[in-house]
């Protein structure tokens, strides 16, 4: 297996006194997609702004290629790793092929313009993620799904090693949500190919809430819980009942799909009696929080 | 969609040849550009020889040659001191002066639009005007012994600190937090500047203190020629470079940030070249509305919202209207001259409303 270009070192980042990311290291696996998973406010998207280089950690060390991001030119920076965050709408009439072709912008110097190279780029991914039926059209009349995918078209013309996409499958119908995941998966296993610079394969880095969606199309998951890596490895390592049921307080069975035999969970709220026999586990860790720091870090495997 | 297509099978897709031309488009600005070039010249050589005293184009262009050392190509033309002084000393001032406004202020407005992706966005928008307002009635008021201008650039630029300060203080400095605080600013200069009319304006002085308000370009000379056009070449002239960076905020600063751009840097940097650049306009011209909020709208409506192109040619159009304006505010009521941010307005306001309903036509 081949680490990636990217890795996280004992990050740690807070605001206030809060931390919203406790002392994570991971090294991000190259040609795999990554699932990022926890659920709301358990700090998915700052990690992956600390990743980006967006935001600082308070300490430890985000490296890209060896190097701090920190201390990567800007440009540089953005010529390796492209962010589709979670948030982006514009004020501007925008078309798509424009929304697209934006992603080229690491690639030119401050003055430079569209070359033809550029537009072959962004017409040959327009063309992957079957948008060229779209291009001129108005980003604002296009189904969610379809703007999830021009998003994605502008993050992989800036030809990037490193992916890293923020819940892109929050309001999508379920076709879209698979479509937009398959689309992550070609990215991740396409090693060498023309839209990618370097042979190295790309990692792809995805935070998603949808555990049969990160089942069927992640490699490698992280599960985080307040800011910290509750489980890290494989799929079926990760989703297991017992870190479902701690972390997102559900009770959940694992199984495989009765049609496609792929693994898959099933859930359901916590049963009466599965609440009298054992106290809600994430409220018990956030006493075991309060009580000592110590305590409750002891009883998270380290990864 | 039918299918998600194997991105590797189209890493070697050569698009069609009609998306590297792509036509219609190209066609369109090129010929939109040309045409706003040609608008350019013809307003300034038209602009020039209309006004109240009767001119001939003749008399006009000689006594301009002469000035340039072309004299030679007046054709022998004789032209009067009072009259030639009509022209060099006034009229082709307040032309170029008119025009270096209106550029600058279009392009502040293109500038602030889209750091702020708030369409409604002006030049204005730090307290800048009311700011240097305040500056400026208090020295036409008090006869402080001030030059206008300095005071109202002095006005322009405390408003600004004024509306930084306070943004600072409410924790973390973020453009919405900018944007308010600037409105409040503006709201403490507005009443600061009522209040001194009301207290001590009377008859002519609040004539000239309206006309200030309004926006009027009718003190222009060659001193106001030098600072608005100095700001423009030195201030203006390297912020029409920033395309590729407005450009890269359409979504925002984090994916701005994700596209390889110092988001802070090149944030505060336009920012401040912009309020300083604005200041400059406002000291010589007070504040004349409209041109910054629609200029920039009607150019985008004609060239789309790629920034490299919508820079250059939103000043170029800030210029014109302006100067055609400032045309209509000399001559309509003559022998009488009106602010011209009243003709701004009236122009203004129709366009901005006929803007309004295209776009919409376009997004629909
Ligand atoms: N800029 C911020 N200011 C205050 N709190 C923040 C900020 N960013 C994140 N948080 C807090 O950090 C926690 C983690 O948030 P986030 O990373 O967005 O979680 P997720 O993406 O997993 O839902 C939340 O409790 C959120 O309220
Ligand atoms: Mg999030």
């Amino acid at each position: 297996m081949t680490f990636s270009q990217l890795s996280a070192k004992k990050v740690s980042w807070s605001i206030g006194d809060t931390r919203i990311v406790d002392n994570i290291s991971h090294a991000f696996r190259a040609g795999a997609v990554t699932g990022l998973l926890g659920p709301n406010g358990s700090g998915k998207s700052s990690l992956v702004r600390l990743l980006s280089g967006l935001n600082s950690p308070a300490s430890g060390l985000v490296e890209l290629d060896g190097r701090s991001i920190g201390s990567l030119g800007s440009r540089q920076r953005a010529r390796t790793m492209a962010v589709m965050d979670q948030h982006h709408g514009t004020s501007q009439p925008t078309s798509v092929r424009q929304a697209v072709a934006l992603g080229r912008i690491p690639h030119r110097s401050l003055l430079g313009g569209e070359h033809v190279v550029d537009r072959q780029i962004v017409g040959s991914v327009l063309s992957a993620l079957d948008l060229t039926d779209f291009a001129d059209r108005d980003l604002d009349t296009l189904s969610g799904g379809e703007r999830q995918r021009v998003h994605i078209a502008r993050a992989l013309v800036q030809q990037p090693r490193v992916l890293l996409v923020d819940e892109p499958t929050n309001h999508l119908d379920i076709k879209a949500q698979f479509d937009i995941l398959a689309i992550l998966r070609q990215v991740a296993t396409q090693a060498g190919s023309d839209n990618f610079s370097g042979t190295e394969a790309p990692t792809v880095v995805v935070a998603l809430h949808d555990l049969n969606l990160a089942a069927r199309y992640c490699d490698q998951l992280i599960l985080l819980c307040e800011g910290r890596v509750v489980a890290a490895g494989k799929v079926q390592e990760v989703l297991t009942p017992a870190n479902i049921r701690k972390v997102y307080g559900v009770d959940a069975a694992v199984m495989s799909h009765p049609v496609t035999g792929e693994f898959m969970v099933a859930l359901a709220p916590l049963t009466h009696s599965a609440q009298t026999d054992q106290a809600h586990p994430v409220s018990q860790q956030r006493a075991a929080t309060r009580g000592s720091e110590a305590a409750h870090s002891a009883s998270v495997p380290a990864r | 969609m039918t299918a998600v297509k194997q991105v590797d099978s189209s890493a070697h897709y050569v698009p069609p040849v009609d998306h590297l031309v792509r036509g219609g488009f190209a066609w369109r600005r090129v010929l939109v550009t040309s045409g706003v070039l040609c608008a350019l010249v013809v307003t300034v050589v038209f602009t020039v020889m209309i006004g109240p005293a009767q001119l001939s184009a003749g008399e006009v262009w000689a006594s301009i040659l002469h000035h340039l050392g072309l004299g030679g190509f007046a054709g022998g033309v004789e032209i009067s001191a009072l009259r030639d002084a009509m022209v060099w000393e006034l009229r082709l001032p307040r032309v170029l002066t008119a025009g270096a406004v209106g550029a600058g202020l279009a392009l502040c407005g293109v500038i602030m639009q889209s750091l702020t992706r708030n369409p409604l966005a002006d030049p204005y928008l730090l307290g800048l005007s009311s700011g240097a307002s305040l500056g400026a009635v208090i020295v036409l008021l008090f006869a402080v012994g001030v030059a206008l201008p300095i005071a109202a650039f002095s006005g322009a630029l405390l408003a600004l600190v004024g509306s930084l300060t306070l943004a600072r203080s409410m924790g973390a400095v973020t453009p919405v937090r900018t944007i308010l605080a600037g409105l409040a600013i503006s709201q403490v200069c507005s009443a600061g500047v009522s209040f001194i009319i009301f207290w001590s304006a009377s008859g002519d002085s609040y004539r000239q203190v309206l006309a200030w308000l309004m926006g009027s370009l009718g003190g222009a000379s060659w001193s106001t020629v030098a600072i608005a056009g100095g700001a423009l070449v030195v201030i203006g002239v390297p912020l029409m470079v920033s395309g590729n960076i407005l450009d890269a905020f359409t979504f925002g600063e984090a994916s701005a940030h994700s596209l390889g751009i110092r988001v802070e840097a090149w944030r505060w940097g336009l920012l401040i070249a912009v309020a300083v650049l604005t200041g400059s306009l406002v000291s010589v011209s007070g504040a004349i509305g409209f041109v910054g909020i629609i200029i920039p709208h009607a150019v985008r409506l004609l060239v789309g919202t790629g920034h490299r192109l919508l820079l250059p040619l939103s000043a170029a159009c800030g210029a014109v209207f302006l100067m055609w304006c400032d045309t209509l505010a000399r001559t309509i009521f003559d022998p009488r001259e009106i602010p011209v941010g009243v003709i701004t307005a009236a122009v203004g306001a129709p366009l901005f409303a006929f803007v309004l309903y295209r776009t919409k036509a376009g997004e629909a």
